[in-house]
């Protein structure tokens, strides 16, 4: 879990996840991520309350929800690589990008988030 | 013993002075009956002696004869242990040793379109090992 502020004047902010797998040997590791967003006001700020949550990284060629992500070699700054989350029918959040469904992130507007997560790993 | 020795003894002293005495009567053969009266008149022939003294005792008798045979002998004691089996077959080979596996996730947040996205939340996790 962690807290970030978006101000005014860097609205809108894109909230977005990525993974890497770190092996001495070739492969793929799935991946499946669950995010849960929860806003405070930026001009106003009062109670804190639910704004969007994200679950699996469903795609046409990942159906089960886990992205897959290649093998690299062990390092402490990996290479990330991006994967969409599915966010239901709707953005829930008031950003100004109403896309929905598997987005390659959130667009949130100006105000203090927390912002929650887990990871599932698999190997296939 | 005493008394009956001593009667042996007269009886003998009778009979050998009778002796001449009949003797001389038949050579002489006169009044061959008077004499024999008058010789049965004056000599009694003793009571017969006394019965011999037990004869030795026999020889002892020949040996019993040979006792059953003996009961059979008791079990003899059990043998030694035998010998230790022979060592077991070699156990099957270990498993791989697991790669140095690790999964990783981020959550980044990218504030306005002039700045770049960084993570701002990391997930660490080991991957299960390899099989």
């Amino acid at each position: 879990m962690f807290r970030f502020t978006c101000s005014t004047a860097n609205a809108p902010c894109k909230v977005s996840l990525s993974g890497a797998f770190l092996s001495d040997a070739a492969g793929t590791l799935g991946i499946y991520p669950r995010v849960n967003i929860q806003r405070q006001d930026y001009v106003t700020p009062g109670f804190q309350k639910y704004c969007e949550y994200g679950d699996g990284s469903f795609t046409v060629t990942t159906p089960d929800g886990f992205a897959p992500v290649a093998a690299q070699p062990g390092s402490p700054a990996p290479v990330l690589t991006a994967f969409p989350v599915h966010i239901g029918g709707s953005a829930d959040c008031g950003g100004p990008n109403p896309a929905s469904g598997a987005v390659p992130e959130i667009t949130v507007p100006a105000g203090y988030y927390d912002v929650f997560s887990t990871f599932v790993f698999r190997k296939p | 013993m005493k008394s009956s020795t001593y009667r042996i003894a007269i009886a003998l002293a009778a009979v050998l002075t009778v002796g001449p005495l009949s003797l001389a009567s038949a050579h002489d053969g006169k009044d061959k009956d008077k004499d024999k009266d008058k010789d049965n008149k004056h000599f009694i022939v003793g009571p017969a002696g006394p019965a011999g003294p037990m004869g030795p005792a026999g020889p002892a008798g020949p040996a019993g004869p040979a006792g059953p045979a003996g009961p059979a002998g008791p079990m003899g004691p059990a043998g030694p242990e035998g010998p230790a089996g022979p060592p077991g077959p070699a156990g099957p080979p270990g498993l791989d040793a697991p790669a140095a596996e690790y999964g990783v996730a981020a959550v980044s947040v990218q504030r306005g379109a002039a700045r770049a996205r960084r993570p701002s939340g990391r997930v660490i996790q080991l991957a299960s090992a390899r099989p």
